[in-house]
């Protein structure tokens, strides 16, 4: 153990928060309606739960997890702080300390506690709903020679912290680029405004990393932006159809521009 | 120049993971206890990021983001929130307030890394 030591940290830590906990918890006992020692009790759980999963402490992140969740009914006043509640949370408070020890123990005992602690809230058995959710699709698989991607981001994008270059880096990170500049909506030197994103990229991305490797450029962009991604040899030929059919149809213009001459 | 992320949690141990990690990839951290102690350095300095945590005592992650935003030298500086997978609403509450990014919690030394570059750079 080193004086810095993040482990003996969390140590010295717990049991501060838990006896933040158990103060919270005799003090309810009396105040049942007072708010702000429903928020302590709560910011002390889930400071709990968050730093002992972090540092190794699964069983007790466990038990804190679902510690948490049944308190959080308290918080939203779907179920009151009666005493019994408090005596079983008192009793999970013990608990949690045992559990803080040392991170390989496991947690015999640990589902009776949240069992009488689920009958004090007044819950008849653990949500088992979160299973529904129903799947996403799936994302494309990686395509033969990349993808070709073109975005813009939010207006405020900059103010807010985002940095253009660093995405264009983290997809040249992922492959060969090239990417050009969509100018249509920069304004004119006088009415740029410096904090304001008004320019877009197209980035031609040679990889044979899947889709979810963009949308990992992106995840925290999707609110507000413009994004699409399609294959690049897809878009390269529909391009390329394009470019036929305006040469056609050009060479049918001059065609009939001919007939017309005398 | 080595850049600087300033770390805004309530939990010593998470504050030293988050300063150990970063240190160890070059980076300066700067600690902050709560929101308010977080608001008063990231007003009085500059940052490449902001790391914060959003459930802390007194002035909580919240409501420093909306403060944080509502000085001028927060234009471009990146802010990152700890969350965790139950926080849906917090999440979305954060990301108004003018958040850029966030990890969840539990998230390991490697994982904070990756967002960090993602938002600051190396």
């Amino acid at each position: 153990m080193t004086p810095s030591d993040p482990v003996e940290i969390f140590r010295q830590e717990s049991g501060e928060l838990l006896d933040t906990l158990e103060l919270g918890l005799l003090d309810l006992a009396t105040r049942p309606d007072d708010m702000d020692l429903v928020d302590g009790v709560f910011r002390a759980l889930h400071t709990l739960k968050g730093s002992g999963a972090m540092f190794g402490f699964t069983a007790a992140a466990a038990f804190l997890h679902d510690f948490e969740t049944a308190f959080d009914q308290v918080r939203k006043g779907e179920a009151p702080a009666s005493p019994q509640l408090i005596t079983v949370a008192l009793a999970a408070r013990d608990h949690i300390a045992t559990l803080c020890s040392d991170p390989q123990i496991t947690d015999p005992g640990g589902a009776d506690i949240l069992a009488d602690l689920r009958r004090a809230i007044g819950e008849a058995a653990p949500a088992a709903a979160e299973a529904a959710a129903g799947t996403p699709p799936p994302l494309p698989e990686a395509p033969g020679d990349g993808w070709l991607i073109r975005f813009r981001l939010p207006p405020d994008a900059l103010v807010y912290g985002t940095n253009p270059i660093l995405l264009l880096e983290e997809m040249a990170g992922l492959g060969r680029i090239e990417v050009s500049a969509l100018l249509a909506d920069v304004p004119p030197l006088e009415a740029i405004d410096p904090d304001t994103c008004r320019l877009g990229w197209t980035v031609r991305l040679h990889t044979d990393q899947p889709r979810e490797a963009i949308d990992d450029v992106f995840m925290f962009l999707h609110d507000g932006m413009e994004l699409a991604v399609e294959p690049l040899e897809a878009a390269e030929a529909a391009a390329a159809r394009r470019l036929r059919c305006g040469s056609r149809f050009r060479g049918r213009r001059r065609s009939r521009t001919a007939a017309r001459r005398p | 120049m080595s850049k600087t992320i300033l770390a805004v949690d309530d939990s010593p141990s998470v504050r030293q993971m988050v300063s150990m990690t970063l240190a160890g990839a070059g980076y300066k951290v700067i600690q902050a206890v709560d929101g308010s102690d977080g608001y008063a350095k990231a007003a009085a300095g500059r940052f490449d990021a902001v790391l914060t945590d959003l459930n802390m005592p007194g002035m909580n992650g919240i409501e420093f983001i909306e403060k944080y935003r509502q000085h001028p030298g927060s234009r471009g500086v990146p802010i990152v929130f700890l969350t965790t997978e139950s926080d849906g609403a917090l999440k979305q509450r954060a990301k108004a307030a003018g958040a850029t990014a966030w990890i969840v919690k539990p998230f390991k030394p490697d994982q904070l890394l990756t967002i960090i570059r993602k938002v600051a750079g190396a």
